[in-house]
């Protein structure tokens, strides 16, 4: 699964440790969306989606590799 | 003479090991080390005790077993708390360690007696769980790695 996090962050002017406080997860959880090396729980992917006010499918993209 | 250097590499898996950590998640954490600590001076007290013969058979040395099985409860307790609430990766991540744990350890109890009956030293439970423990601790690292 693809997700543009970086972009929205990035976006915002906010750091990996700022998104991390406001979803409730660590920092290198937000580090490894990011990298693409952990795809994360349907409600966190919701919680995130939230976050930057988008709908889920905005923020994640289903690839099958 | 030159001071003792850490890689990066390692710094960086140590940095990624403690960033994995919410708040909460360390505070669980510092309630099941310190279970784990009274667990540790309690079983070492219990066997000093019961080896010098400070304390008899029967009920007394019951009693004497149930101080740190209490602890070892809250430990166990403690630690079902952290994973139960911890940061998803975090979790992930215990339950990797915990399969290569588990698993190494099995994988001992079933195999090591073949290499013992070829002449390699006679091992126990208590080896099993050394080995299950240190299996653990790999598995975290490695799972840690993975996700960094």
């Amino acid at each position: 699964m693809k997700n543009n996090l970086k972009d929205l962050r990035a976006d915002r002017g906010w750091s990996q440790g700022d998104l991390a406080e406001q979803l409730g997860v660590s920092r290198q959880t937000v580090n490894a969306l990011e990298n693409g090396k952990y795809d994360p729980s349907l409600p966190l992917a919701f919680k995130i989606a939230d976050t930057f006010g988008r709908k889920i499918e905005d923020v994640f993209v289903w690839s099958a590799t | 003479m030159s001071e003792p250097t850490t890689s990066p590499r390692a710094i960086s898996l140590l940095k990624a090991v403690c960033g994995i950590q919410t708040p909460h998640d360390r505070r669980n954490q510092i309630t099941l080390l310190r279970w784990i600590l009274g667990f540790g001076i309690t079983f070492l007290a219990a066997v000093w005790l019961s080896e010098t013969g400070r304390v008899g058979d029967g009920g007394p040395g019951i009693g004497l077993a149930l101080v740190p099985s209490a602890f070892a409860a809250g430990a166990i307790w403690s630690y079902m708390r952290y994973v139960r609430e911890a940061d998803e990766l975090a979790r992930t991540i215990q339950l990797q360690a915990i399969a290569t744990g588990f698993g190494v350890m099995i994988g001992f109890l079933v195999l090591y007696p073949l290499f013992e009956q070829a002449g390699a030293p006679a091992a126990g439970l208590y080896e099993a769980a050394v080995i299950g423990m240190c299996a653990f601790a790999g598995g975290e690292l490695i799972a840690t790695a993975r996700y960094r």
